[in-house]
């Protein structure tokens, strides 16, 4: 590349602004591709590596009840998935009795006490939205992000994969 | 002891349908009696519910677990919800008009944008919820703990903030006048661009 010199500027001078021109700039760009990692980093979960093609393929939109209830397959590929991608702050093996993240056996126990089939259907459909909505969207609380957001990173069948293995991990259930 | 007397027969007989009706607790709008499972205006109530925009005024709320619920833009004027569970509940845009909340848990909570006019959250669980553009007008937050919670542009007029604990929250924005402070504390809170908030801390 040739520049014009300004008046007065020695060759060696030139050389010398050359070479800190070039630092500043090839200083500047790994400080944008260090935050784009940083960033990459914090927003996009890593997604757990496991095989769903025993299972029934799910399209959109996403069913409201987990089509995978009571299915053993769905259970283990979902005791896989977990272990890899929530295990971490939810508890090895779902165990959250203590740890960070809360306890998600939990969910669904008041559903259980509804005797009418209609209405703890619908029970079992607010479970699982919220599930399913905690899993995609994440959870920021007043601006500290405590879960991040798996949408793009999990297909359906992992999701509804991984609540059928927390959901045969309640040993409450009869 | 048996019913010899007329008078004890007689008063046996006059008592029995009392004792009859009497005999269950008194039963709530809707509740279904054989699991206790309330529905309240087509709203069940339960954790993780999803009832944006119900009409729960003066629903008898107390105690019931609605953790987890999205009962944005509802209705809950003088809902009674002492001692509730809302933990990460949906509020956002409630109308809890006169609304007892008071003993109330609701930790992570969203109260965005909510009118709580005169509500009682005295001795709330309040931590890392959000009051982003609330108006708590004439509330009361007497021994709240709200560590952590956001405040950002809420309005706190005619407050009663006595007790409570605001430690490390978030009053940007906020409008606080004519509040009673007295034993409040707010380390670490931010004040910036509000409007009356105390100083000193």
């Amino acid at each position: 590349m040739t520049h014009l010199a300004p008046p007065g500027l020695s060759p060696l001078r030139l050389h010398l602004c050359r070479l800190a021109a070039i630092g500043r700039t090839v200083l500047a760009a790994l400080a944008v591709v260090l935050v784009a990692r940083a960033a990459a980093a914090a927003a996009a979960p890593a997604p757990p590596v496991v095989d769903t093609s025993g299972l029934p393929a799910l399209g959109e939109p996403w069913p409201a009840l987990n089509p995978y209830r009571g299915n053993a397959l769905a259970a283990e590929i979902g005791r896989v998935a977990f272990s890899q991608a929530c295990a971490g702050c939810h508890g090895a093996d779902a165990d959250g009795s203590a740890v960070a993240a809360p306890d998600l056996r939990r969910l669904g126990r008041s559903c259980r006490r509804v005797r009418n089939a209609e209405l703890r259907q619908r029970c079992m459909e607010d479970v699982d939205y919220y599930f399913r909505k905690s899993v995609l969207k994440g959870k920021t609380k007043v601006g500290i992000e405590h879960m991040p957001a798996w949408e793009g990173v999990l297909a359906p069948e992992v999701v509804w994969a991984i609540r059928t293995f927390v959901e045969s991990r309640d040993a409450t259930r009869n | 002891m048996p019913i010899r007397t007329p008078f004890r027969r007689t008063l046996l007989l006059g008592l029995m349908p009392l004792l009859l009706l009497g005999a269950s607790h008194a039963r709530a709008e809707g509740e279904t009696p054989e699991d206790g499972t309330l529905v309240i205006n087509g709203c069940p109530i339960w954790p993780y519910t999803r009832c944006p925009g119900a009409d729960l005024r003066h629903a008898a709320l107390a105690g019931k677990n609605l953790a987890g619920a999205d009962l944005s833009g509802a209705d809950l004027t003088r809902a009674d919800l002492r001692g509730a569970n809302l933990a990460g509940a949906n509020l956002e845009g409630a109308n809890l008009t006169g609304a007892r909340l008071h003993k109330a848990s609701a930790p992570s909570a969203s109260f965005r944008n909510a009118r709580l006019v005169a509500a009682d959250l005295e001795a709330a669980r309040l931590m890392r919820s959000d009051f982003s553009g609330a108006d708590l007008t004439a509330a009361s937050l007497e021994f709240a703990r709200a560590n952590f919670a956001w405040f950002v542009g809420a309005k706190l007029i005619g407050t009663n903030l006595q007790e409570a604990k605001f430690v490390t929250v978030n009053f940007r924005d906020a409008v606080m006048e004519g509040c009673v402070t007295r034993f409040a504390i707010f380390p670490d809170a931010a004040f910036d661009n509000c409007r009356g908030c105390p100083t000193g801390w």
